[in-house]
């Protein structure tokens, strides 16, 4: 591990959050490809999963 | 584990003319020495489409001052990936600089506005002529016939009470799209948290709410909230209401391990917020595909990028919203208590 890296987990350790990870869809690959009708660069988070219609890259389907 | 690798953002240079206190370059001094070299930046795009990415963001300190901006377009456009210049427009207002961009490969410009009034704009940026530059950019960018071109503002303590104002300058023309985004904590080398710039959650959520109605009507429904927060904070009716009418995103592409950022070295980062904490070096650390999937997938990066998928509170788990709300912004939990917040 670089110390870069060991650092960052470090500061995110520091938040003291639910230990609980969300889930993420195998099927990320199925998000549709959201760009931004303002053209702002910053929409490719903005999918929505094909298979459970999450948004933003997460996933809360059965299947995942 | 299939990785969707969408977008990726390219840090051409560091200079800027702009010097507005809330921006992440600022700890980069705008160094004029700081360019990204052209090989670089064409060796980053090549490795970029062979791994199936479709949008390449240009980013800076300010990238229309980049002097191989143009070599760095037909590159892009020849692996058939689309591209954006994340800009603060001021060179638009240059009629031989807009005619360049007329002309190049360019698909989108992504206008990031600094405030609402000339006073605000001089004070932000510490350019003098940086508000009538910016209108008559506006003006000249509603010419563009090829190129999209998005408005955006990022909220700070600065601008948030001017939303009016700002959303005036983009409704200049009718057919313009404003997207606001929240401002987010930025980490310093020294892992110091800098927040002085950042409205707390409450404040940008009432600020919004009191003014919905105004944006409306001044920007004819033409604009989108990136939001930051988690969903339960803000009044549901409202919510209801944006999600409804599509005026409101939620998680970044941190949380979606969807995006690359490259710095100017090339150096691969995760978020603009953490510039000093690279994972990973082009050319040292891996220059083909294989060598960048070994890291992608590697335990150490898989293992990191679990912590910003990290739910903030036990309860979020079985929250009926969980799946509009990613928990907001991972850093914001660096400033905030979750467990105070979300109480």
């Amino acid at each position: 591990m670089t110390v870069a890296v060991k650092k960052l987990n470090n500061l995110l350790d520091s938040r003291k959050l639910s230990g609980e990870i969300l889930n993420s869809c195998p099927s990320r690959r199925e998000m549709t490809n959201a760009t931004s009708k303002s053209g702002d660069g910053y929409s490719i988070c903005a999918g929505q999963c094909r298979c459970c219609n999450s948004i933003g890259g997460r996933c809360n389907c059965s299947s995942c | 584990m299939k990785f969707d690798l969408n977008g990726m953002w390219l840090t051409l240079n560091r200079f800027c003319n702009f010097r507005c206190p809330w921006c992440y370059a600022e700890s980069t001094n705008y160094n004029k020495n700081n360019d990204m070299p052209l090989q670089l930046a064409k060796d980053i795009i090549k490795l970029g489409a062979n791994l199936g990415i479709k949008e390449v963001m240009l980013i800076g300190g300010e990238p229309t001052y980049y002097p191989n901006l143009f070599e760095v377009l037909d590159c892009i456009s020849e692996h058939g990936m689309m591209s954006t210049l994340v800009t603060n427009g001021y060179r638009f207002s240059e009629p031989h600089f807009l005619k360049k961009i007329e002309e190049s490969k360019l698909d989108s410009i992504g206008f990031s506005l600094k405030g609402g009034t000339a006073e605000q704009y001089a004070e932000s940026t510490k350019v003098k002529d940086s508000y009538g530059k910016t209108k008559r950019a506006i003006k000249n960018l509603s010419t563009l016939e090829k190129i999209r071109v998005g408005y955006s503002v990022v909220l700070s303590t600065e601008n948030l009470e001017n939303l009016e104002e700002i959303a005036g300058l983009v409704a200049s023309d009718p057919t313009n799209w404003l997207l606001l985004s929240f401002c987010c904590p930025t980490i310093s080398n020294e892992a110091e948290v800098i927040t002085e710039h950042m409205p707390t959650q409450l404040e940008v959520i009432q600020t919004i709410v009191d003014k919905l109605p105004a944006l409306k009507r001044i920007l004819n429904d033409q604009f989108i909230i990136e939001q930051a927060f988690p969903s339960c904070l803000w009044p549901k009716d409202i919510l209801d209401d944006l999600i409804q009418s599509n005026k409101i995103r939620f998680g970044c592409h941190v949380q979606g391990r969807s995006g690359l950022i490259f710095d100017e070295k090339g150096k691969l980062i995760v978020c603009n917020s953490l510039p000093n904490f690279k994972i990973g070096q082009f050319g040292k650390d891996f220059t083909t595909v294989d060598e960048f999937n070994r890291l992608w997938d590697s335990e150490d990066i898989n293992n990191l990028y679990k912590k910003f998928r990290e739910y903030p509170v036990k309860k979020c788990v079985d929250c009926a919203d969980n799946k509009n709300c990613s928990g907001g912004c991972p850093l914001h939990w660096l400033t905030y208590d979750a467990k105070k917040v979300l109480a």
